[in-house]
């Protein structure tokens, strides 16, 4: 008990971009946990990818030691993804924790994601502890961001700590907040084990690694353990802390933070939120809030040259290793080949994972236009669709539903108005809008998930020139007027473009799709019409003129090899196209219907 | 690619050895003699030329020196002998009668042999004229690319229309009846008229016309500018051209090329058959027929410095491709018959499937003697050449 005195669980929240990774640096630094050479930048996003785009996707739980007053304090600081896609993810985390580091930005103030983190943390029974960072900037106004803390967020943040991660200013104040203001974990030692796995990853030697938060009881290497969830059991071989490489240790007790290895094969039977307690004196309840995530954004993947069918095969099975969240299954197109239906938490886990088939497995990718999980009623049964292609009859279908959000955007006033009419192009129903202040408006709208999948991001980013921030949470499903829309290439429908729309916004999707596809297919010797059609019904038209000059000028000078080479390199590039009956497609093409509106704009 | 050694025949009396790459003395050859110099730079232009004049002797020196090396032990015979450029036209006083008097000594021009030089209308004088007279000069290509004054100075052309004309009267007063010209299709500023006056001049004067579409190439002025000609227009400027060339007399020989009373280009007519043909210069490619090209360098200083040429064995492939690229350019098309004495299989064989597909489609004319493109089909060549490479 008196153990579980001197520790702290904490985690950082915040908005991206608000420092969130630098801060973490500095406390390992304060702390000595790691030298200052020992830190390559944001030490706990160890992908190259988290790195680039600032974000966390895997979590790292760290072991920090602080002396305060005499005494040693241990600090398991555990890091969130900080993004919408892994909510699930972020709350499993959170219910690791007793208290969370809010970081603010002193010049941006509360945003979106500060928001949603927040109110998580709270579900979670957090105590917050405020930071304004960011004081070194020249917009810095840390006094009107603490008001805004309590005034948006009803935070008392009077003592918030003011510091700059960055120049290293005031960390100590946050690390004196930590012990001062967070509560101990109050876990019993003598009961039965009961440990929450927040996140696991998989180790090539160790097998699954299940990172933890023993709540009560204690595990070492030899117990025999049990995985609630779906009651396999299984051998503790090892079990250990971050300091935050990993470092084995005798056991974990009620209120440590750290990871166990018990030679479990696949990640799948270490599902975040589930509990492991001892096989022969179980617990009597596992940890509360245990779901299975599913997809809710899927799209097709398929190798740009279709003999590497088999690369990608092994790459998305690499990447599933480690991230039970990916899903995926063979599926055929007649105009892709063999390729995978992909789903994904959400439009970024989406890009991170095509960014990863390319740049860690070299991969050339063609992705078909994402697409949400629809609900479709037929006399007499439901199906869930993920591919339009697999879309029954029309005659067959009595309703469709479709997933929706609630979304919440954060805005300065004079963008309002394109928001507003943006949403509204999107189907968004006005739920509600509050001025947080006199510069900083919060929009409230639920909004189907399709409309955000297409485009929606760079719509509110051009829309209030990259000022307003959005989150959004899942809203259940609703019933909506839906529609397959087809693109006919000379004639015969190229399943890889199929889209399901709503119905009054098929005839622009149809018709932008036709335009821009008439610049990206090239041209043949003969015509191609281009057809968007809804059931049989052609509702936009374009047309691909023959090609009429294809020819090379004179061998100058006698150079042959030259205009040979070319016309070979010709050759190969077309290869490299998907060929459709009579029509070759470049990979672009799959691509560039995806983002119609920003061209348009 | 490297420079590396070939032996080309078992019999080496029966050739004639330069640089390790061996010439058989059976073949009459094509010589292309390169001169990069010009006044002005033309802004769609990529080939090799410079308009620092300066190094005229030293290259003269250097490329008299190369046509040299042949004639050391044994001369091979030419029949075709093409001074392009550049501007050829430009060159000093008494340069092309060097040029030749080296020629004269390393080779055996044939009496009958086909003399080509390019010109420029604004160096075209009458000096000029009586020295390629006296050299053996035959033919004159003469370049007009416009006939349009603002086409002209918008591609920075330094000639006008109205030069060309003198330039066109002097040749016929100095008695050159073979007169080759050429002109551009898609120039910035053109429109249908010009491309008329050009045919119009062509057929009053000329006995071949070369008629190319403009090709924007990477880094040159043009394409700095971002002009890119439209491909519609052009081919419709290239069917009018062809009906007027038609009507005046000249029959399409060649994609780009037209000839009156038999008048084809006999030195380029070598490329297209992949027969022998020796490069002289900077930037000039030779081959030996056979399996070798090589290439010499496009850095004029290099080249006077004396920079070995780079030599290219041919693959199978590359030897069939070639022959394919090139054959099907021609309204004459591939001849069955000379394929398989090439290759030693028949055209059927090597092509497969494609080629009857491409005749079902009627984009090849099969007459059962020979396979040429349809002849509404020469300005999409590629796309069908492409489909029958391998």
């Amino acid at each position: 008990m008196d153990k579980q005195k001197y520790i702290r669980n904490f985690c950082i929240i915040a908005h991206i971009d608000h420092g969130k990774s630098t801060l973490a640096d500095r406390l390992m630094e304060a702390t000595a946990t790691l030298t200052k050479r020992e830190l390559t930048d944001q030490m706990l996003d160890s992908m190259d990818i988290e790195r680039e785009r600032g974000i966390t996707i895997k979590l790292t739980p760290v072991r920090m030691f602080y002396e305060y007053e005499g005494e040693r304090y241990t600090f398991n600081l555990i890091d969130t993804p900080g993004h919408v896609d892994f909510t699930y993810e972020v709350s499993r985390s959170l219910a690791a924790c007793e208290g969370a580091v809010l970081v603010v930005d002193a010049a941006q103030g509360v945003e979106a994601q500060t928001l949603a983190n927040v109110y998580l943390a709270l579900d979670n029974n957090l105590e917050i502890v405020p930071v304004i960072n960011k004081i070194d900037l020249p917009a810095a106004r840390p006094d009107e961001v603490k008001a805004e803390i309590e005034d948006v967020i009803g935070l008392p943040a009077d003592d918030a700590p003011c510091i700059s991660a960055k120049e290293g200013l005031n960390i100590d104040d946050v690390l004196r907040a930590v012990v001062k203001n967070m509560p101990p974990p109050s876990g019993d030692p003598e009961k039965p084990l009961k440990a929450l796995i927040f996140d696991s990853y998989y180790d090539n030697y160790k097998g699954a690694v299940c990172l933890v938060r023993v709540i009560d009881g204690s595990v070492k290497a030899g117990d025999k353990i049990t995985m609630m969830a779906n009651g396999k059991c299984y051998d503790v071989t090892e079990v250990g802390v971050f300091q935050p490489k990993a470092v084995a240790i005798n056991g974990l007790f009620a209120g440590d933070v750290g990871y166990v290895c018990a030679s479990i094969k696949s990640i799948a039977d270490t599902a975040p939120g589930d509990t492991i307690t001892h096989a022969d004196n179980p617990t009597a309840e596992p940890c509360p809030g245990y779901k299975k995530v599913k997809p809710v954004v899927y799209c097709g993947i398929y190798p740009a040259d279709g003999s590497r069918y088999d690369d990608l095969k092994d790459a998305l099975e690499r990447l599933k290793l480690n991230d039970a969240s990916l899903f995926y299954e063979p599926e055929t197109s007649s105009a892709l080949g063999f390729g995978f239906r992909c789903g994904f938490l959400g439009l970024l886990h989406m890009e991170i994972i095509e960014e990863r088939l390319e740049r860690e497995f070299d991969l050339d990718i063609i992705t078909t236009a994402p697409g949400v999980v629809y609900k479709v009623y037929t006399a007499n049964e439901m199906v869930e669709v993920t591919n339009p292609s697999n879309l029954p009859p029309i005659g067959e279908i009595e309703y469709m539903e479709e997933p929706v959000v609630k979304a919440s955007i954060f805005t300065p006033p004079e963008y309002i108005g394109p928001i507003m009419d943006l949403c509204q192009d999107k189907r968004g129903e006005y739920i509600n809008m509050t001025y947080i202040e006199k510069t900083r408006v919060l929009l409230t709208y639920t909004m189907p998930l399709n409309e955000i999948v297409y485009d929606f991001f760079d719509g509110l980013k051009s829309r209030s020139r990259g000022y307003a921030s959005f989150d959004y949470e899942q809203d259940g499903y609703k019933k909506s007027e839906l529609v397959k829309l087809d693109i006919l290439l000379n004639g015969e429908v190229c399943d890889a473009l199929s889209i399901i729309v709503h119905r009054d916004k098929a005839y622009g999707r149809g018709r932008a799709m036709a335009e821009k596809l008439k610049d990206v297919i090239p041209r043949k010797l003969f015509e191609i019409p281009i057809q968007a059609a809804i059931g049989g019904k052609v509702i936009a038209r374009e047309t691909i003129k023959a090609l009429r000059k294809d020819v090379l000028a004179k061998c100058y000078g006698g150079d042959v090899t030259r205009k040979k080479k070319l016309l070979e390199k010709q050759k190969e590039g077309k290869k490299r196209m998907r060929q459709f009956g009579s029509v070759e497609i470049p990979s672009e093409a799959f691509m560039s219907v995806l983002k119609l509106d920003n061209d348009r704009k | 690619m490297t420079k590396r050694d070939y032996k080309y025949s078992e019999n080496v009396s029966s050739a004639v050895d330069i640089d390790g790459i061996k010439f058989s003395k059976s073949e009459d050859y094509g010589i292309y003699v390169h001169i990069p110099f010009c006044r002005s730079k033309c802004s769609y232009c990529a080939f090799c030329s410079t308009t620092e004049l300066g190094l005229q002797n030293a290259y003269i020196d250097a490329l008299e020196k190369e046509i040299l090396s042949f004639g050391r032990i044994d001369k091979l015979t030419a029949d075709t002998v093409y001074i392009g450029g550049g501007t050829p036209s430009c060159l000093y006083d008494g340069a092309i009668t060097r040029i030749f008097e080296a020629l004269g000594k390393a080779f055996n021009i044939s009496k009958n042999a086909e003399i080509t030089v390019e010109m420029n209308p604004e160096s075209c004088t009458r000096e000029l004229l009586t020295e390629c007279r006296s050299c053996g000069v035959n033919r004159v290509s003469m370049g007009m690319q416009s006939a349009d004054d603002g086409v002209l100075r918008a591609v920075n052309r330094i000639h006008d229309f109205k030069t060309y004309l003198s330039a066109i009267e002097l040749l016929k007063a100095e008695n050159f009846d073979n007169i080759s010209t050429d002109f551009i299709l898609g120039l910035p500023n053109q429109t249908v008229a010009d491309i008329e006056k050009c045919i119009e001049v062509a057929g009053a004067h000329c006995s071949h016309v070369s008629v190319y579409a403009l090709t924007v190439e990477e880094g040159t002025p043009l394409y700095l500018s971002e002009y890119r000609p439209d491909d519609d227009i052009v081919a419709d400027m290239y069917d009018l051209a062809c009906e007027r060339l038609q009507e005046n007399g000249f029959i399409r020989y060649e994609v780009s090329n037209f000839a009156k009373n038999g008048r084809v280009s006999r030195h380029n007519s070598k490329y297209w058959r992949c027969v022998p043909y020796l490069g002289l210069g900077v930037a000039a490619h030779g081959y030996d027929g056979d399996r070798i090209r090589y290439s010499h360098t496009t850095d004029i200083k290099a080249y006077i410095g004396g920079a070995a040429v780079e030599v290219t064995q041919l693959t199978d492939k590359d030897m069939y491709n070639e022959y394919i690229m090139l054959g099907l350019r021609t309204s004459g098309g591939i001849s069955r018959e000379a394929f398989k004495a090439r290759f030693g299989c028949t055209l059927d064989e090597r092509a497969g499937n494609n080629l009857s597909l491409l005749v079902r489609h009627g984009l090849l004319i099969d007459d059962g003697a020979s396979v040429r493109i349809s002849h509404n089909k020469l300005f999409v060549m590629n796309g069908i050449i492409e489909d029958l490479m391998i």
